[in-house]
């Protein structure tokens, strides 16, 4: 006992470890860097584009983080992950946020320690098959060959919902949707299983979309969110409020080409408050005050850093379903601003 | 002394005709020669066909080509800089492309014995400084570029000179320990070359990308770049061991007898007789070393790295561009084709120039 | 040089002497080295486990795996232990590399035949086929062979049937089964029981030259026991055909289009290195030997396989050993195309239980064995054939 105290403050003596600070926040903000872990292979999501400039939907969330936390979009280092790397990375402290479309769950945010900061995209896991199969449930499945992303929550719960209804299956574990969806469209699996927009858009760039049905049964939740180590209380009220600030920009209306104007003009308290041109906001959070500002201008209110990314300006063209405001059908909502 | 006539070999008869005649002298070779023209008939056509004929050559997005069409150059045209840069920003392309040729340049000298200066010492000093400079930038107004977006080609040529350069440093040692009398060393080298070489690459790379941050103090880990350069050295320096040893073992012991003569010590008679013999002896061995780690580098993707693979992975998931997986790997890999066959050409050529500036062969 | 202590000294300080050389010094201090760094890293290691509460040691793999595997050779499904999972992993790595083992060396024997044969057109083919097999990365080779076999394959629907039972199709190849009604698992076992005996005999004997019939006992030991359990079990044998029910083929042997694609990636690429080495082999036997083989009146095939082949084969098991071991080791970039191999499960256990360096050693154990078997099952068939050569 105490030749390992001996021997371990020892060695901290030796390697001369940094002290490091109570809050992430504080060590973002001393390094002036952001580090942020994300994916290479998913479309809309996470993806490099023709000028190898990364994109998405998980990508810009790390933007807006930055932003809000540094003033600058700019100061990021972006770490692509595999599924088997993602925790050991933020475990090791290597990446300060895992923004990688991990689906958000009881067991990952008890036992595995983590803190979620979200959910910021509401999903569920859904099935496609080809119409003359004859399926319409996921129940006729029983034997049927399904295609998976391998290592995604999604091949899991599939797992745990077949044995749970006594049917058995045959999981192709594929590796990115570019090598899932050509394996699905040529018949290697009987079905496929993934977020049903994805499929929706990925059925309509077959060319045979007529022939495939997307079932109505969704097996599970998937309710992604961006993970960050616990114990580190400031930034993940600073993401978290963040995140709120996006979706409050949108119910006020605030884009990223009215900001300026909006920060010159605005009389309202509230969005006073918001923007940072009166009050202490960001101060209280341990940012600058104009903070919402550098994420608008960043990324953009939700809407438009969805529409963006996956939603009607993106190729992919997703409906916003849940991912929307309350007066739009959705269940996005902020706390006040008070 | 009385003229001689030396009685030469006929010489052999290039002629067309004359070759024409040698492929159908045996009958077994009649048989193989039409059936491989016929297979060639049946199979270059449609080839030829969906890579030029068929082919787009050029579009905005995937609607460009039809989808039972020809191979879609246009992918590769929108995609080329992807692949070949991956991360690295855009405008500062030809930063990364000027550094790697460097790098490139100064390996290709290194290979060749001949050259082994200290002129060539002061020449990597230099490029070295000029590739970082020109990679990293932050100064003579050069953009700073973190290393953790180099990617594409340069990064597996970095990679691979990583490997190479510190693994042949590391080899050394490890080899002079492995003929060592001494039962210590020798039973580290032996239990480190064994347990390396029998372990798949892949195991190594999970080991320094997943696991090293946990051996290592918290906030001490290397980014992953230099972590995965580490686990490609240890690699490498086990298998570039073994051929040094073959190296050393084939030195003849009239060598180490001359060196005790004229006084020499162990690491005299190592560092100035013997390791300058047994690196040129296994010079052929290193240069296919070199071209195996260039190919083992692609396995990096594996640890969701973009070099030249994977970088031509990630241009596949493109929301605009779905479904072109042969034009990007057929691209990909006739670069690799064209780089490891030129380095295997380039050995050769340095060996037969090595033999005659020797004196022998 | 270290000082000579004269032979009157007391042991004492001989012994100090001897400890105080420099050779020895050095050894004792690079010993120390050894050990305190190994001190240093677990304590590192025990650190960051505490701060970060992730569990240590190998307990894990007595809890459920929560996954399906899309293959196996022994019965697993979501639920069973991680270990069990494991077994499956190894066992999917033995099939694979065992079967690639085999064909790489028929399809090497075929192009380095190739490359000596008369015909010019077809040695430049050869040369053609390995200065592009050798040249591409494996992984990239394998990559593109699953994406060729999973969309370039007809539906299942659409099946390809070249004889009747045989089925290929994007979902892999369906062929017949032998279905020895439960006894199965016990034939096969047995069966390998009697080839390891078999080709004991057979190393055994060819020390003996005179004894040169032992093709009774070894054909006996081959097949006796896989008979004897067949006949003793008194099970049946039927053949099992696959046929179309519901998805999917049932019935038969199934070899899925992820085996398939690394199979026939392993297969070209390490053909394409064993090429090269059996052409050396046969290049290396003395030409005199044929020209021998010739004057005593024997045909081309005869010299071939009486002469030539047996002198090349010493010179081609060292290095084709150590492409078998390499091939068996590349089996593990499985894990790109998605084949439940061992690098594969412990992928997968990773990333649900973030055991990373339990997960990384179970991988490195496996494929350590497997080698430093190899290597001592070699190095004392090497010492044996020595023996007979002179």
């Amino acid at each position: 006992m105490s030749f390992r105290l001996i021997a371990a403050s020892a060695l901290l003596a030796i390697t001369g470890a940094t002290a490091s600070h109570a809050d992430l926040l504080d060590d973002i903000k001393e390094r002036g860097e952001l580090s942020c872990g994300t994916l290479n292979y998913l479309p809309g999501v996470g993806y490099l584009n023709d000028k190898g400039e990364w994109s998405g939907y998980d990508v810009d969330f790390c933007k807006a983080a930055a932003a809000a936390i540094l003033g600058d979009a700019s100061k990021l280092k972006l770490v692509s992950l595999t599924g088997p790397q993602k925790f050991p990375a933020l475990d090791s402290g290597e990446i300060d946020i895992l923004s990688r479309s991990v689906t958000q769950t009881i067991s990952r945010e008890t036992t595995l320690g983590y803190d979620f900061i979200g959910p910021n995209h509401l999903t569920g896991q859904g099935f496609m098959v080809s119409k003359d199969s004859g399926v319409t449930s996921v129940d006729d499945l029983d034997g049927a060959t399904i295609c998976v992303l391998g290592g995604s929550a999604q091949e899991r719960y599939l797992a745990d919902y077949f044995s749970f209804k006594g049917m058995s299956f045959t999981p192709v574990a594929a590796d990115g949707s570019d090598q899932m969806y050509p394996m699905y469209f040529g018949g290697r699996c009987d079905a496929v299983t993934q977020e049903p927009p994805y499929m929706a858009i990925r059925r309509l760039r077959s060319g045979e979309a007529e022939d495939h049905v997307i079932l109505d049964d969704i097996i599970s939740k998937s309710y992604e969110a961006p993970v960050i180590r616990e114990g580190s209380p400031r930034l993940r009220e600073v993401l978290q409020w963040m995140h709120y600030g996006m979706i409050t920009a949108e119910e006020l209306g605030i884009t990223q080409d009215n900001v300026d104007e909006m920060v010159a003009t605005a009389t309202d308290p509230n969005v006073k408050r918001f923007l940072g041109t009166e009050g202490t906001v960001g101060e209280g959070l341990g940012v600058s005050n104009d903070w919402m500002v550098n994420v608008i201008k960043a990324v953009g209110n939700f809407g438009e850093f969805y529409d963006r990314n996956l939603g009607k300006d993106s190729p992919l063209g997703v409906e916003r379903g849940l991912n929307a405001l309350p007066r739009d059908g959705g269940v996005l909502i902020s706390p006040g601003w008070q | 002394m009385t003229e001689r006539t030396v009685m030469l070999p006929p010489e052999a008869n290039t002629s067309p005709k004359a070759w024409l005649r040698a492929q159908v002298k045996s009958p077994l070779g009649l048989v193989l020669n039409i059936a491989m023209l016929a297979l060639i008939i049946k199979a270059v056509p449609p080839l030829l066909t969906w890579a030029l004929l068929d082919a787009t050559w050029s579009g905005a997005d995937m609607n460009a080509c039809p989808p039972k069409g020809g191979a879609c150059w246009a992918f590769i045209h929108a995609k080329m800089r992807l692949i070949l840069f991956a991360t690295y920003p855009y405008e500062e392309h030809w930063r990364a492309m000027l550094a790697t040729l460097i790098l490139v340049a100064l390996v290709l000298v290194s290979m060749n014995p001949l050259f082994w200066t200290r002129k060539l010492l002061i020449g990597w000093a230099l490029g070295l400084l000029a590739y970082g400079v020109l990679m990293w930038g932050g100064i003579f107004g050069l953009r700073f570029i973190d290393s953790s977006n180099w990617g594409g080609l340069p990064l597996t040529i970095l990679l691979t000179v990583c490997g190479v350069f510190f693994g042949a440093l590391l080899s050394v040692p490890v080899a002079l320990a492995r003929v060592s009398r001494l039962p210590v060393f020798r039973t580290s080298a032996i239990i480190y070359v064994e347990i390396i070489r029998g372990v798949p690459l892949i195991s190594i790379l999970f080991m320094a990308s997943v696991a090293m941050p946990l051996l290592l103090p918290e906030g001490f880990s290397p980014s992953g770049l230099v972590r995965v350069i580490i686990g490609i050295v240890i690699f490498t320096a086990a298998y570039m061991a073994e051929v040094l040893r073959g190296g050393l073992q084939a030195i003849p012991k009239g060598q180490y007898e001359a060196a005790a003569a004229l006084g020499l010590g162990y690491w005299n008679t190592q560092f100035k007789v013997v390791l300058p013999q047994a690196v040129e002896l296994v010079l052929p061995a290193f240069v296919s070393l070199i071209i195996i780690t260039l190919k083992s580098t692609s396995l990096v993707v594996i640890v969701a790295m973009m070099d030249l693979l994977g970088a031509a992975k990630a241009s596949l998931a493109d929301p605009n561009w779905i479904g072109f997986y042969v034009e990007a790997y057929v691209f990909a890999g006739a670069i690799y084709v064209a780089i490891c066959a030129s380095i295997s050409r380039y050995g050769r050529k340095v060996e037969t120039r090595l033999r005659r500036a020797r004196g022998y062969g | 040089m270290s000082p000579h202590i004269q032979g009157g000294a007391r042991p004492g300080a001989r012994v100090f002497a001897a400890l105080t050389r420099p050779t020895t010094l050095a050894q004792l201090l690079f010993l120390v080295a050894v050990a305190v760094l190994i001190i240093v890293v677990s304590l590192i290691l025990q650190s960051n486990l505490d701060r970060l509460s992730v569990k240590s040691g190998y307990g894990f793999l007595l809890e459920k795996a929560p996954f399906e595997l899309g293959e196996s050779l022994i019965d697993y499904s979501a639920g069973d232990t991680y270990l069990r999972a494991f077994a499956v992993g190894v066992l999917n790595t033995l099939k694979v590399a065992v079967l690639g083992v085999f064909l790489s060396t028929i399809l090497g024997l075929f192009i380095a035949l190739g490359q000596l044969s008369p015909s010019t057109v077809v040695a430049r083919v050869c040369r053609l086929y390995i200065e592009t097999a050798r040249n591409v990365p494996l992984l990239m080779q394998l990559i593109f062979w699953y994406a060729f076999l999973t969309t370039s394959l007809p539906r299942v629907k659409q099946a390809l049937s070249p004889v009747e039972g045989v089925y290929l199709s994007n979902r892999g190849l369906f062929i017949p089964a032998l279905d020895f009604g439960g006894a199965g698992g016990a034939i096969a076992l047995s069966f390998l029981i009697g080839l390891v005996m078999a080709v004991s005999l057979l190393l055994w004997k060819s020390r003996d030259k005179a004894a040169r019939n032992i093709a009774w006992p070894f054909w006996g030991l081959l097949l006796g026991p896989a008979l004897a359990v067949f006949l003793l079990s008194g099970a049946t044998v039927s053949l099992d055909v696959p046929q179309l029910k519901g998805f999917n083929f049932r019935g038969g042997i199934t070899l899925t289009p992820e085996f398939l694609a690394l199979l026939l990636g392993l297969t070209i690429y390490t053909a394409a290195f064993n090429a090269e080495v059996i052409r050396g082999g046969i290049l290396g036997v003395a030409k005199g030997q044929t020209e021998a083989a010739t004057a005593l009146g024997l045909k081309r095939g005869q010299a071939m396989r009486l002469v030539v082949i047996p002198q090349a084969l010493r010179i081609i098991i060292p290095p084709i050993s150590n492409n078998y071991l390499n091939l068996t080791k590349e089996s593990s970039l499985a894990v790109a195309i998605g084949y439940p191999e061992l690098v594969r499960v412990a992928n997968v256990t990773l990333a649900e239980t973030s055991q990373s360096i339990e997960c990384i050693s179970i991988i490195m154990l496996v494929f350590l064995t497997i080698s430093l078997s190899t290597s001592l099952f070699l190095n004392w068939f090497n010492a044996r054939a020595e023996l007979v050569s002179r």
